[in-house]
Parts: C-alpha cells; structure tokens; sequence
C-alpha cells in the first residue's frame, strides 16, 4: 500500500468518526449517548492528561521515586480546583516543573 | 477584528447601528483566535516532530502535508508514519483509527450545536475537530452562545491548522537541524489538565474528570490508546450516573 493510500484511508475513516454522530442532526440520539454526550469534555481531558503526564513519566524518568512529572500535574490540579483558571493552573504547572528540575539537578524533562 | 466594532464605540456611535453581522462576527471570532493560541505551544513543536517524520519516513513532503490536512490528528499521523516506515501500512491504519475513536465521543458532544447549521458548514466544522477546537469550541459556545460560537470555533479552527500545517512543513524542510522538542511535550498534558479546571462546574462533572483521569491513567499500558477512550467512556457514564440521581 503506498503511503499516499494509507494517509487518505485514515483521513478518511477519521471524518468518519468526526462526522458520524453530527450527521444525527437535531434527531434524538438513543438517551444515553444524549447524557453521556456533556461529560465528554471533561472526561476526555482528565484521561489524555493523566495518561500523558504518566507516559512522559514513562519515557524520561522511570525510577519510582523523584516523580516530577506527578508533582507537577499535583500543583496543576490543585490551582484548578481553587481558582478555575486554565492560565494561572498552567503557569503554575510550568513554574513547578522548572522548579522540579532545578531541586533534581536537571533531571527531570523540563 | 475586534477592531471595527470597536471604532464605532470609541468615536461615539451608538453601538446598536452596528451591522449584526460586523458585531456579532468580530469579537466571537477574535476571542476564537486569541482562545487556540496558547494551544500552538504545545501543538507547534508536536507537527515539527511529524514533519521530521515524515521525511524520515521517506514519505513525499505533499502528501506527507496531505496527511496533516485530512488526519488533523497527531497520534494518529504519528501512528502511520510509523507503519509506512516499518512497512506495515495497513496495520498502522487500523491503529491510527482506534486512536482516534474519541472524536466520535465529540462529535456527540458538539452534536447539539451544530444541528442547526447547513450540511456544508456541519461538514466542516466536523473536519476541524480535535482536542483543541473541542475545547475551544465549547468555550465559545458559553461564552458567545450558538451565533457567535460558530465565529469562535471557526476562527480557532482555522488558525490550528494554519499552525499545524505550517509546524509540518517546518519539520519537513529544516528536519534534522531543529533542536530535540521533547521537553514541551509536558506543556500538553498540563494545559489539557488546566482545560478541565473550565470544565469542571458541577459534581457530575468532577465525577467524570476524577473517574476519567483514573480510567486513563491505570489503563495508560493498553495498546492503542485504549486507556484513553476507556477513561472518556467510563468517566462520561459515571458523570452521567451522578446526574441522573441528583435528578431523581
């Protein structure tokens, strides 16, 4: 298979899942697809952020103990539950891994 | 953009002669724009990294372009440049599409939205979604309402895959001579992490961030991303769970 055929197979079956449940329209989807539906957000980030954070882990510092990426995800999540602010979270995330990094000795990915 | 609504303030024009189109247009689709830019940090350097790939891959600079228009994905681009390079083209397909399974779960989610624009506009704006117009996307929506949420999404929409074509072709010309961008791929997590913080209103919600992250996080080891699309699944029942007994 050439590479210009396995590209537009996976465009193509990506508009695919993008467009499936949108082609509904306004008809109802089966109810519990339709509660489901707004709890996607937060749900999908959560567990692409874990998940990220835990597989940058993985890659760059696989010792169990002196887990930078954890603290730093640990100062995000706790800047999110008090102020609900995306950039104040996300500065913070990023002071602390630079933080981190410094107390390791540069260790750490960041 | 904001600009020309703004004119007609600062000169002392009653605001209310503005031309719906201009005021309704302008500021949704800046906020859209200024919304998707601290995304670019983390998806700039993530379509660099394809671009690298994809000439390592030996794949031509076109399609390897191609790919970035119609995958707009990048687990996924990185999961057929993988294959093509190992000469498993049609494995890697079957991969890149389980990776993606989670934009149906958008799709729903943005279903309620979009089921009053015309089928060309439905189909595009299904064509620009991914992780970061997703959550721009829902953003604008709350913000501006479906009028001007449409403007918000589009506009972030079209400045990602500017970025995210541009970022490609950038990776693809300068490849090898570009410094090692894997410390920014912490900027991601975090900000999708600092995303769920606008997500979160309501304990429904929380339940479904806190099931979703656990979810993903102990299923992190299955292959194809399984984790992920587990956590989505379970978190969003779970949240749904909640909701319906506070209901009752």
């Amino acid at each position: 298979m050439s590479p210009l055929a396995a590209i537009l197979a996976v465009g193509l079956g990506s508009f695919a899942l993008r467009y499936a449940l949108v082609a509904f329209g306004d008809r109802a989807l089966p109810p519990v697809l339709d509660r489901m539906s707004g709890l996607v957000a937060p749900a999908a980030f959560s567990a692409m952020a874990f998940a990220g954070l835990l597989h940058l882990r993985d890659v760059h510092d696989p010792a169990p103990v002196g887990d930078q990426t954890l603290v730093t995800g640990g100062v995000v999540t706790l800047v999110v539950a008090r102020r609900r602010s995306a950039p104040a979270a996300l500065a913070a995330g990023l002071i602390a891994a630079a933080a981190v990094d410094l107390a390791s000795g540069g260790r750490s990915p960041v | 953009m904001t600009r020309v609504a703004d004119r007609f303030i600062v000169v002392g024009m009653n605001t209310s002669t503005v031309p719906d189109e201009i005021r309704g247009t302008a500021r949704p689709a800046a906020d859209g724009v200024r919304a998707m830019l601290p995304w670019l940090v983390g998806v700039v350097p993530l379509g660099i990294t394809i671009g690298v790939a994809t000439a390592e891959a030996g794949v031509h600079p076109v399609t390897g372009l191609v790919g970035g228009l119609v995958m707009f994905a990048g687990s996924a681009h990185l999961a057929v440049l993988d294959g093509i390079a190992n000469g498993a083209a049609g494995a890697a397909i079957v991969t890149a599409l389980a990776i993606n399974i989670r934009l149906l779960a958008y799709g729903a989610a943005m279903r309620p939205f979009w089921s009053t624009l015309r089928q060309g506009r439905r189909l595009l704006f299904a064509a620009l979604l991914i992780d970061p117009t997703f959550a721009n996307g829902l953003e604008g929506y709350e913000r501006h309402g479906p009028g001007g949420g449409h403007h918000h999404y589009l506009a972030g929409g079209i400045v990602l895959m500017g970025a995210w074509l541009a970022s490609i072709g950038i990776g693809l010309a300068a490849g090898s001579l570009l410094p090692d961008l894997a410390a920014l791929g912490l900027f991601m997590p975090l900000f999708l992490l600092a995303e769920v913080g606008g997500q979160v209103d309501d304990r429904p919600r929380a339940v479904a961030a806190l099931v979703g992250a656990t979810v993903g996080g102990l299923a992190i080891g299955l292959p194809l991303q399984v984790g992920i699309v587990a956590g989505i699944a379970v978190g969003a029942a779970a949240g749904a769970i909640v909701n319906d007994r506070e209901s009752s």
